[in-house]
């Protein structure tokens, strides 16, 4: 299977542990990643604050460049950049003659524009982790964090159960892990406020913390690296300002889904996460 | 709303708004956000130089915050984008 694949900036730096694994368990998986070689940002929460054409046109540059490499299915491991692909795609038919301005071509709407966990949980190779799975991670209790932009809006993401998924939980479930129900699995975690607003940070993942400690889990799973940072960065910071013991590791779900392979947690970079896993 | 609160909810909508261009103006240069140069871009701005530093330096510690930005092939095309959205824009106001 071969699949366009579009990084998104953090995946070269504050998370770039979600690319290393991304890539190893596919290549594991036999799935073949394409990546645009000049693909440019996509704008993020910036750009739709400044522009609508702005917030249109940045994510379509690369959804082109994709296009042009003729393939037909494009994967995001961002949750922030797949909303705003997903966003772009839905709102270009009313902004055709502008993009068309901008580019000087057409985008004809044959990508089909997937986050990397819808993708990664299709049933087809969900059948072929259940195989590949070596070490069940039995000691694991695990919360899905899915944050606010993988399922929602879902007249974009068409998402039927937007509020509460739970997709993730059945891959958690086939990894030997045991996924726990909890309230906060579709809140926000304060995004790119990480750095202008850091007191709503805290506040935001101090509430998602807590209410994984809860109900037991000894681990988070995430599949965004903005909500991986906001959650594991400032974690320290919130156990001192509530005065609360968390010790939460964040793992990205495609870390989970390698160490159940058998991979280890060098190979995965676990090591660069701030709250370390210890309970493997 | 008291006035002392008014002034928190300005100023950090000031902020806000200063990092969204900050985070633009790095797209412009480089086609991809540089973490590094707008954490220092940011810190300028607001004044709170050692707000984050333990925590900066943490995440320097474990490799995530590159001292380079990321290099991209034909910036052209990433800057005559940008003009062309400004004067779009620019037309419609």
């Amino acid at each position: 299977m071969r699949v366009g694949y579009y990084p998104g900036c953090t995946l070269n730096s504050t998370a770039e542990e979600y690319n290393i694994s991304a890539k190893k368990v596919c290549a594991s998986l036999g799935i073949e990643l394409v990546e645009a070689a000049d693909w440019t940002c996509c704008g993020a929460s910036a750009a739709h604050a400044d522009s609508h054409v702005m917030a249109v046109a940045l994510p379509l540059k690369n959804m082109i460049a994709y296009q042009k490499m003729g393939l037909d299915t494009l994967v995001l491991p961002c949750a922030a950049c797949y909303s705003r692909f997903k966003i772009a795609a839905y709102l270009y038919p009313n902004y055709k003659k502008e993009m068309e301005e901008i580019f000087g071509e057409k985008y004809e709407q044959v990508l089909e524009i997937k986050s990397f966990l819808n993708f990664l949980t299709q049933e087809e190779i969900l059948k072929t982790i259940r195989v590949k799975v070596k070490k069940p991670l039995i000691h694991l209790r695990a919360v899905a964090y899915y944050g606010c932009l993988i399922t929602r809006p879902p007249r974009i993401t068409g998402e039927e159960q937007y509020e509460y998924p739970t997709f993730m939980e059945e891959l958690i479930r086939e990894l030997g892990a045991e996924p726990l129900d909890w309230s906060y699995k579709t809140e926000c975690c304060g995004m790119n406020f990480l750095l202008s607003v850091p007191e709503l940070v805290i506040k935001l993942c101090g509430d998602i913390l807590q209410n994984a400690k809860d109900v037991g889990a000894n681990v988070i799973a995430v599949a965004c690296p903005l909500c991986h940072a906001n959650l594991d960065a400032r974690q320290r910071e919130i156990e001192k300002k509530y005065k609360v013991n968390l010790d939460l590791p964040i793992l990205y779900f495609t870390q989970l889904i390698g160490l159940a392979m058998g991979m280890t947690p060098e190979e995965l970079g676990l090591k660069k996460h701030l709250v370390p896993l210890r309970d493997i | 709303m008291k006035a002392s609160k008014m002034k928190i909810k300005d100023q950090q909508a000031a902020t806000i708004a200063g990092f969204n261009q900050i985070f633009l103006d790095s797209i412009n240069s480089h086609g991809r956000i540089f973490e590094l140069g707008m954490i220092i871009r940011l810190k300028i701005m607001t004044r709170k130089i050692f707000q984050d530093l333990g925590l900066g330096l943490r995440m320097i510690l474990k490799g995530k915050i590159p001292f380079v930005p990321q290099r991209v092939g034909k910036m052209r095309e990433v800057r005559s984008m940008f003009d062309r959205i400004r004067e779009i824009e620019k037309r419609k106001t």
